[in-house]
């Protein structure tokens, strides 16, 4: 995990007392209404349906133990008593006061936290992989490039007034995990053929009401010109952006209307120029900043205790390490997840005191470390074998070791029409009906790998476009609708879902969903044949019948 | 896009006068002796002037001042005074002084300050080393 030093701290502090003089003068008048929503955004405070919502940015994804109880003591004091995971790995508040934003900060700032461009037209937070460090396929460690990337843009004079959001995920493993061809930017860490480490880069990816799927602009970029050519990029965006109409800002409506071949063009004169001011990396840099990641010293050997005993004596610990822990390249340790998809409870949304309570399983199980997943659940992502048990016991107890990670019931969900004041639907009530009608774990088992990504509208939160089934939420005559697409991924193999047929009632939605999973039951050729493998081999067809009928 | 260059008896000075959406190209092909340029910002969220100023400062056959006038708010006067820019007029109605007194210096300008820092003692080294 990184360690602020001075400079860091400094940073942060500064930025909550300006932070709290300009919270200042737009109480007082001073700014108005228009003028503050910048400052304020790029600060992570919205104003939303019911009360102001503040997202806090976890960089990366990465959090210490007691990072975590902070969001806790947020969550008790300014708050109902929760915090809502965000899909890129954020975490927000729905309930302060725009009063109560600057102390938050303060608090915040104690351990080494902030929500500095958590929104806002600005580069925003730098995801990455949740299995960094820890996934066997790994080239190297996205973190630290992230941290670089994270400095250079953090109050960026050039670029904090950019015509839209903007979006950067890296990852370090060939299997991505990020979604990273779904951003603004997607890095993916390669070696040249002389084993020198580099990027491939990506750009114009995005979801929102125009999902496109990244292009490749550079197959091989120098580590050590990373940022003067990430500079280059975002200046061309700044310059030739849409301004005139936020639905077509973003730049990946600049990639497509331009061509990826001058869009490459444009970026590499733009590069040339950069290139005066930012001096390629120096090793002593990046040294600087990898020094302050503290990685956890592992034990050599580790006495995997009863670990094979107690899967055989109790089943259902078994299944949550089948379903819920993940090998972890350190011999004798599992990185195990911490699912927040439970019957009863809001996708994404921890209560403070099981905040606290993960944070004392971090703490004494897994090196002081949490860390936060775009599917929005958390990890602990260094568990000794010998401990798995007893985390297990005590996540059990909480309700957080439901198993089904990356099953039909870990669904990525947005806040919808209940929090959000762009949301067309609810987007909750229907997870939760899907959590009751696939209550029986054997069933869930046994469906395999399935995601189910839920938006409230179009401008896809929920990622609707890239789930295996998508469910979109419209409104008809000031009613909910759901129209459903199929056969999406936000993995390496990055696909669009395609819309099967019209919209779906909110009565009728949670049937089609269990006519889709029974109709790939049918169709599978055998249980090794995941659905997303079963809906590339058959099509859509088989799909639409069932659930609108021959004439489909 | 931006007017010809005019030479002004009462200041002695080529002063070129534009708006934040100018073309850059073009401006940067026309500012090559002017003295000064002035860029009219119409709404304060529009950030293509921050692009623009530092194109201009990267431009080598620049060597003027550049002034900004506009919808800007108080907050952004630091962040022009970053990119170099001296000369600042607000004409929304806003104070240019309200602002935080404590501008936070970002994870940037260090490094400039570092690069610059290191070019300097480099220099001094090799006159050193020259004497």
């Amino acid at each position: 995990m990184y360690a602020y030093n001075l400079f860091d701290q400094s940073l942060i502090d500064g930025r909550v007392r300006e932070f709290r003089q300009q919270t200042e003068r737009y109480l007082a008048g001073r700014l108005s209404e228009d003028q503050f929503r910048p400052l304020r955004l790029m600060n992570g405070l919205y104003f939303e349906l019911h009360a102001p919502m503040l997202r806090v940015a976890i960089p990366y994804g990465t959090l210490h133990a007691d990072q975590l109880r902070m969001l806790a003591r947020i969550a008790r004091e300014y708050d109902r008593g929760y915090g809502h995971f965000t899909t890129r790995q954020n975490i927000q508040f729905n309930w302060p006061t725009v009063e109560m934003a600057p102390d938050i900060l303060d608090d915040l700032s104690r351990v080494q936290m902030h929500a500095i461009q958590s929104s806002g037209n600005c580069v925003r937070n730098i995801t990455t992989d949740h299995l960094a460090g820890i996934a066997a396929d790994e080239i190297e460690d996205p973190r630290p490039w992230c941290e670089l990337i994270r400095q250079w843009f953090t109050l960026h004079p050039e670029f904090s007034y950019l015509p839209r959001k903007f979006k950067i995920a890296v990852t370090g493993s060939p299997r991505d995990r990020a979604v990273s061809l779904l951003h603004d930017i997607g890095l993916h860490i390669v070696h040249g053929e002389n084993g020198e480490r580099g990027f491939a880069v990506y750009a114009g990816g995005g979801m929102g009401r125009t999902p496109v799927i990244g292009s490749l602009i550079r197959d091989f970029l120098p580590s050590t010109d990373l940022i003067g050519y990430l500079e280059a990029i975002l200046r061309v965006y700044n310059e030739l952006g849409r301004r005139d109409n936020k639905h077509k800002a973003r730049i990946k409506i600049l990639v497509r209307s331009l061509g990826i071949e001058a869009f490459r063009d444009l970026v590499e004169q733009e590069w040339q120029r950069v290139q005066r001011d930012v001096p390629p990396l120096d090793d002593d840099e990046f040294s600087a900043i990898l020094k302050r990641f503290a990685g956890p010293s592992f034990d050599a050997v580790v006495d995997t205790g009863d670990f094979a005993a107690r899967q055989l004596m109790e089943p259902a610990f078994a299944r949550f390490v089948e379903h819920n822990t993940i090998v972890h390249r350190h011999a004798g340790y599992r990185a195990v997840y911490v699912s927040l998809k439970a019957p009863g409870q809001v996708p994404g949304d921890l209560d403070a005191a099981r905040m606290d309570a993960v944070a004392d399983l971090a703490q004494r199980y897994s090196f002081d470390e949490v860390r936060t997943t775009h599917t929005q659940n958390l990890l602990l992502p260094h568990v000794a074998m010998s401990d798995l048990y007893a985390v297990w016991k005590v996540l059990d107890s909480l309700q957080l070791a439901t198993p089904n990670i990356s099953r039909l019931t870990d669904i990525i969900c947005c806040p919808g029409l209940d929090y959000c004041s762009l949301a067309n639907a609810r987007s909750i009530p229907v997870a939760e009906e899907i959590y009751q009608r696939f209550a029986d774990i054997d069933e869930v088992s046994s469906v395999g790998e399935l995601r189910i990504n839920i938006s409230g509208c179009m401008n896809a939160c929920g990622h609707h476009h890239v789930g295996h089934i998508g469910i979109l939420g419209v409104e008809k005559r000031g009613e909910e609708w759901y129209q459903v697409t199929l056969g999406g991924s936000s993995s390496e193999d990055a696909a669009l879902g395609e819309r099967i047929g019209p919209a779906i009632s909110r009565h009728d939605i949670v049937n089609a969903v269990e006519q889709i999973v029974h109709t790939y039951l049918d169709q599978r050729i055998d249980a090794d044949e995941s659905f997303i493998q079963t809906y590339r081999r058959i099509g859509a067809s088989k799909f639409k019948e069932r659930i609108y009928g021959e004439q489909a | 896009m931006a007017n010809k260059p005019e030479h002004d008896d009462t200041i002695c000075e080529r002063l070129l006068s534009v708006d934040a959406d100018t073309d850059i190209e073009e401006l940067v092909s026309a500012s090559n002796d002017v003295d000064r340029i002035l860029i009219h910002v119409p709404v304060f969220t529009d950030g293509r002037i921050f692009s623009l100023v530092r194109r201009l400062q990267e431009h080598r056959d620049f060597t003027g001042k550049i002034a900004v006038r506009g919808d800007m708010l108080p907050d952004q006067v630091t962040l022009l005074h970053r990119l170099g820019v001296t000369e600042i007029c607000l004409d929304n109605g806003l104070d240019i002084n309200d602002q935080p007194r404590e501008i936070t210096r970002s994870y940037r300008e260090r490094r400039i300050d570092v690069v610059l820092q290191n070019n300097h003692d480099q220099r001094q080294v090799n006159q050193e080393a020259g004497r």
